[in-house]
């Protein structure tokens, strides 16, 4: 685009010209260019420059044009009219006075009239429009202008000029304002002026067009061009646009009638005409959003001119045009692009649905190449023909462009006068040639597809980039950038490579490898013609019609061509000079001299010239045990391929062992140490893979794995391919689709599917014994001892270890004690391993201060002494459960067998033993009353206890485990931070705590009687925890456990009524005894009572029914009664009811406490003394 | 005329591709259909900016080349049918009907 002249690329800006008072003209200029529109100005100093710079040189045209209206046109557009209409011809002529001037003495006045008569007698044949601008000097501050100049100068002067009082414009410099109103007057009064000069030029015009009188239809197009900038000028751009579209179609019906000038210029000039009318309508559409009519213009416009190809010889020239359409409006799109920041979507209301890649800029730029590309080549063809026909001569030299657009003539100079002559057409094409000449067409075509390949890269069009990337890489391949062309080929083939494209790789390697080849690159060159080799391009495609001109160096994809990549690059390898052909290049047989190595990992493309897949036949294997291992090699290459030597490399690197081929001469070059097999041969098949199936011994306990395989190939070349696992190998992603039998790398298909290219080596077996020797479950609370014996019995131990570990059977936090469940323990473990007691440490204390022990809550470390064959040595290890659950202990030897630790490898024995922890030991309690007592309590918080009165306190003890227990000592202890506050009594005899030995059988429960009698009232007495030890019954003297059992806090009150009832243990039927209740008023009130007795049918009774009483404070109230049995056995007594009025309480005996047995006579008791006085010290428990 | 049919796999990859002209240009016909499915992307991944045409399996005229149009067809396992034709002014219904057929071979 840039090559289009200015005048061309940028809209017609309003030209008006200044004339006198010069010193204003820069203020005023610049004024009028920031105006919106701008409007361009042309500034002459002085009056007597005008008739200078409006000498028409044109009028000597159009007077010819005039005089001879019946001779031919010489052409459409002449080249200088649009310039000459923006800077030379202005709309409006402003003159400038000053006021003194016309308002000055006569003198001055007639030169005002003189200047204006010379200005109007200049303008009036152009029809440009004149103002008068009258300077007010700047240190006038008259409130009028009429002050000024008077009223009768002002109408002389408009009559001088000709002029409406408007077209006089009082300039005034004043101040800023009147400064800024003066050049805003100015400003609007061109605009309007320039408006209706250029519409009355385009009106004059048009009626001529539309008049149709014209002689030749070249007129008729420059008309309506003529037309088209007149509305551009005004900004009417629907005008601009239509009048240009006339043009454009009136061009292109003179292509088959005018016959003005030879073929080929004739042809040039149309195009050229075409080409830049269709600028303008291009840049017209496009600036006015009209994206898609815009291409669709374009469309048309390529569809009208493409086939225009012209005569043989000039083919070029037409190939230059069309390169340069798509270059022109590529760039319009991109520019217009970027101002309207969106394309629009295709148009719906186009003839033709417009595709995405019509709206890319990319598309045309990578057109513009290809018809670039076109014309490189047709010029060559017409170079050489032209220098086959005897050269080009230098009378290119003088030709030049002539006045009208798209021809050219030749300057020929006589006598310091330059005279245009015209050319033939076989002078204009040497001339078109020689031109072509000067041109670096492929710098140009790299240029333009570098921009297409950014562009498409922009809008992640990955396949079109990289086309464009191909053919960049093929101009610069052409031009022997072989740097370059690598590179960006290198790009393009893997995107090939990824997604399949077998022939279009092939096109791509093809040339990067000729590129490796010039450039003296030969390890890339064996690469890429290895890879190429092995390409899956089989006979079948030769079906299809590949150009071999267009299919690069390497020729039409084939299996023929395959063949002979692969013989060129084995007798590259093979050191074979000479008998190969290299290239041009000889630096690459030099270079190839050395040895060379090739890596081929997982994803590399040459995967297909080598695939190794090895299989261990079992996955564990023993140590020093020789296990099979399978070696599969596949090769897609086109030909067989003798292997010289094949070596496995393995983690383990003594295991590494290198097969030579019995065939080749075997050569000692880097297997020093290293174990050597022999293979029949080792050839590779194309397709079929090569099985090796050999022993491999290792040493070492662990991971065993084949990490390469390294083939040597020939005296040069060295393939070094990762190693892979049958299980785990992808395929050839190329041969995936192709036609082929489809076998297995091992001959067992099981193997194929699972065989894995590393297996585990196991350790050596242990020749240790370790016994975990606990038996049954673990009480909760106990240290609970687990003997650990490790005994040799065969190996001796060296820096043997033992680890411990607890693990939850359950799995999880077991370890981890809940926040909701905080533990009474000192352990934050469930289960913890507290500690190791070793049996020998006392007998050797030096070797016990030496070991290692690392206790945690769930996890030891031990070390074991050294241990010969055939000694033992054993542990315990001491274990707490604060939670009833069950645990697995795993217990780990770790050991060396021999002293040397860096060359044996250490033996690991595992044993584990799930153990269950149950609790042993449950403790309850219970509180009672004295035996026929019942206090008035009277809050209702439980437990209650009433002050000063003996209470029971019942321990239950029960064994819940399946083990027998003795129980060695319970009390009631205090904390320590607490105070006994109450007595306390113990039911078998004073404070003694120690129960002698007590058995408890597993389901028995052992209780113990407290007596307690509160001093103080409390709301919460701490009673304190009962301690209870106890431990296992067994043979062993044990330690003691102490589990501690925590009463609760009790209310302790003073009662205020308290009612016993005494009554005899027994009745004789027909004796009477005495019922008596007592109740005693501890408060120092006056307590109201009420008593009834129910009847009985068993008994007689003497007293009152019914009755009320009052209790004197502290004084006791006795009711007594006489009662007769009636009837014998166990009898319930008359039920009595006290209530308190008071506290309105009622109390009422349990029926099981006022039941009575009535003997029917007088039994004899033979120990009741001896009861009776233990009964004293030992008070029932219950009665029940 | 059609100049070539391509089927082409759902990793783009080629599955089977023919030409039917007299003239050298099989490769550039390989090009050409490689780069179609640049377009064939744009279309399934941005269906707002296609249109219409995106509702059915047929892709419509992919893009105009100098010489050809190319056309496309997408079936539900995202296997493309491309079809390269040196007609000019094809009627899309010809086109699409062309399409099913292969599908239908």
């Amino acid at each position: 685009m840039e090559e289009y002249p200015e005048e061309l690329r940028t809209p017609p800006v309003t030209l008006i010209s200044l004339v006198g008072c010069p010193e204003l003209h820069a203020l005023i200029s610049s004024h009028l260019h920031s105006e919106q529109p701008p409007i361009n100005t042309l500034a002459l100093p002085d009056f007597s420059k005008i008739s200078v710079i409006f000498s028409d040189k044109s009028s000597d045209g159009k007077a010819a044009s005039a005089s001879d209206p019946s001779s031919p046109t010489p052409g459409i557009l002449k080249r200088d009219w649009l310039l000459k209409h923006r800077t030379k011809v202005p709309a409006v002529l402003a003159a400038l006075f000053n006021s003194e001037q016309i308002s000055g003495d006569p003198a001055q006045w007639i030169q005002v009239c003189t200047d204006l008569e010379n200005l109007r007698n200049v303008i009036r044949p152009k029809n440009i429009k004149l103002v008068v601008v009258v300077v007010v000097p700047a240190t006038f501050f008259a409130s009028s202008n009429d002050d000024l100049i008077s009223e009768d100068r002002m109408a002389a002067l408009r009559k001088r000029a000709e002029l409406d009082a408007k077209h006089i414009v009082f300039f005034n410099s004043g101040d800023e304002l009147q400064l800024k109103e003066s050049l805003n007057k100015l400003g609007s009064t061109f605009a309007e002026l320039a408006t209706t000069y250029y519409r009355e030029e385009g009106r004059r015009i048009k009626t001529r067009v539309e008049k149709k009188n014209f002689s030749s239809i070249e007129l008729n197009i420059r008309n309506c061009f003529k037309v088209a900038v007149h509305a551009e000028f005004r900004r009417d751009w629907v005008e601009a646009l239509r009048f240009y579209e006339d043009a454009y179609h009136l061009l292109r019906q003179m292509v088959s009638t005018s016959t003005r000038l030879p073929v080929i210029q004739r042809l040039v000039e149309i195009k050229i005409v075409a080409e830049q009318l269709h600028f303008k309508i291009s840049t017209l559409l496009l600036h006015g959003g009209k994206i898609a009519d815009a291409i669709a213009w374009f469309r048309k416009h390529n569809a009208s001119y493409r086939n225009l190809v012209g005569p043989p010889g000039v083919v070029f020239m037409h190939w230059e045009w069309m390169s340069r359409q798509f270059l022109v409006f590529a760039e319009l799109l991109e520019t217009s692009s970027k101002a309207i920041q969106s394309i629009s979507g295709p148009a719906s209301n186009t003839a033709e649905k417009l595709t995405e890649w019509e709206f890319q800029p990319a598309y045309y730029y990578q057109l513009a190449a290809n018809y670039l590309k076109e014309k490189r080549n047709a010029l060559e063809l017409a170079q050489q023909s032209e220098e086959a026909a005897g050269g080009i001569d230098g009378s290119a030299e003088s030709v030049a462009p002539s006045v009208y657009v798209g021809q050219f003539s030749r300057l020929l100079e006589q006598e310091n006068v330059l005279a245009m002559q015209p050319l033939t057409d076989e002078e204009y094409t040497r001339y078109s040639i020689a031109e072509g000449k000067r041109f670096q067409d492929s710098f140009e075509i790299i240029a333009l597809l570098k921009k297409s390949h950014e562009s498409f890269s922009g809008i992640k069009a990955k396949r079109m980039g990289s086309l464009c990337a191909f053919q960049m890489a093929k101009e610069y391949y052409t031009v022997a950038d072989f740097t370059n062309a690598k590179q960006l080929l290198d790009d393009v083939a893997s995107l090939y490579r990824s997604e399949g494209w077998v022939t279009l790789l092939w096109e791509a390697l093809g040339y990067v490898r000729e590129c490796a080849r010039r450039a003296g690159m030969v390890k890339e060159f064996v690469e890429y013609s290895l890879e190429m080799a092995a390409l899956p391009v089989s006979s079948d495609t030769s079906v299809q019609s590949f150009d071999s001109k267009d299919c690069g160096p390497a020729g039409p994809p084939s299996l023929a061509q395959r063949e002979n990549i692969h013989k060129e690059v084995f007798s590259l390898v093979s050191g074979e000079v000479g008998s190969v052909s290299i290239g041009d290049n000889l630096d690459l047989q030099t270079a190839c001299n050395g040895p060379l190595h090739l890596e081929i990992d997982l994803v590399s493309p040459l995967r297909v010239v080598l695939l190794a897949s090895v299989a261990f036949h079992e996955q564990i294997i023993k140590p020093g045990v020789p296990a099979l291992i399978t070696v599969s090699l596949l090769s897609q290459l086109p030909m067989n391929v003798d292997i010289d030597q094949l070596e496995l490399q393995f983690n383990q690197s003594e295991c590494n062992f290198i097969i030579m081929n019995s065939q080749r001469p075997a050569s000692t070059d880097g297997r020093q140490g290293r174990r050597v097999e022999r293979a029949p041969s080792l050839s590779l098949v194309t397709h079929k893979w090569l099985r090796l199936t050999y022993e491999v011994q290792s040493e070492l306990s662990g991971k065993l794995e084949c990490i390469y395989v390294v083939a040597k190939m020939r005296s040069l070349l060295t393939i070094c391919c990762r190693a892979e696992s049958p299980a785990s190998m992808d395929d050839l992603p190329l041969w995936r689709f192709e036609d082929r039998v489809q076998t297995f790398p091992t001959k067992d298909p099981a193997l194929a599917f699972s065989g894995q290219k590393a297996a585990q080596v196991e350790e050596a077996d242990p020749q240790v014994d370790l016994v975990l020797g606990a038996t049954g479950p673990a009480l909760v609370e106990e240290c609970f001892l687990v003997p650990v014996t490790v005994t040799s019995k065969g190996h001796s131990v060296f820096s043997g270890e033992l680890k411990v570990n607890l693990v939850d059977v359950k799995g999880g936090g077991l370890f981890s004690p809940r926040e909701v469940e905080p533990l009474s323990s000192d352990s934050s473990h469930h289960v913890q391993l507290l500690g190791v007691s070793s049996t020998d440490t006392e007998d050797d204390p030096q070797v016990a201060s030496s070991k290692i022990m690392k206790i945690q809550q769930s996890f030891g470390l031990v070390s074991v002494p050294f241990l010969k064959d055939g000694e033992s040595w054993s542990c315990k290890l001491e274990i707490k459960w604060n939670r009833p659950k069950p645990i697995m202990l795993f217990v780990s030897l770790g050991y060396f067998p021999d002293v040397n630790e860096l060359s044996s490898q250490k033996v690991h024995v595992h044993k584990s033993l799930q153990i269950e922890g149950k609790t042993g030991i449950v403790i309850s309690h219970q509180f009672m009353l004295p035996f026929h007592q019942y206090p008035l309590l009277l809050s209702k918080q439980s437990p209650s206890l009433p002050m000063n009165e003996a209470s029971v306190l019942v321990v239950s003890t029960k064994n819940c485990s399946e083990v027998p227990l003795e129980l060695q000592s319970m009390s009631i202890d205090m904390d320590d931070d607490h105070e006994r506050l109450y007595t306390l009594q113990h039911g078998g005899g004073g404070a003694e705590d120690m129960l002698g030995i007590s058995h408890l059988m597993p389901g028995a429960e052992f209780r113990k009687v407290f007596t307690i009698v509160p001093e103080v009232e409390s709301s919460s007495l701490v009673l304190g925890s009962v301690a209870l030890r106890w431990r296992r019954k067994s043979e062993t003297q044990e330690a003691c456990v102490l589990t501690k059992y925590k009463l609760p806090d009790v209310n302790i009150e003073l009662p205020p009524l308290v009612v016993r009832q005494e009554c005899p243990p027994y009745a004789i039927l027909g004796d009477p005894f005495a019922y008596v209740l007592r109740i005693k008023n501890q408060t120092k009130l006056l307590q109201e009572v009420k008593f009834s007795l129910g009847d009985a049918q068993s008994f007689v009774l003497a007293g009152s029914h019914t009755d009320s009483t009052f209790i004197l404070p502290k004084s006791e109230h006795v009711v007594s009664y006489k009662i007769v049995p009636l009837c014998s056995g166990m009898q319930q007594l008359p039920r009595v009811t006290v209530t308190s009025v008071r506290y309105s309480a009622a109390f009422q005996p349990s029926v099981a406490a006022s039941t009575v047995f009535v003997f029917p006579s007088k039994p004899h008791f033979q120990i009741a003394a001896a009861a009776d006085a233990e009964n004293k010290e030992l008070e029932p428990v219950a009665t029940e | 005329m059609i100049v070539c049919v391509a089927v082409v796999g759902h990793q783009n990859n080629p599955l089977y591709i023919q030409s039917f002209t007299e003239a050298d240009d099989a490769l550039k016909l390989h090009h050409i259909v490689h780069c179609s499915l640049d377009v064939v992307d744009e279309r399934v991944n941005n269906p707002k900016k296609s249109g219409p045409t995106l509702n059915e399996t047929f892709l419509g005229l992919l893009y105009p080349t100098e010489n050809y149009k190319v056309y496309g067809y997408l079936t539900n396992t995202k296997v493309k049918f491309i079809l390269v034709t040196t007609d000019l002014d094809v009627r899309d219904v010809d086109v699409r009907n062309v399409s099913i057929a292969i599908t239908l071979l």
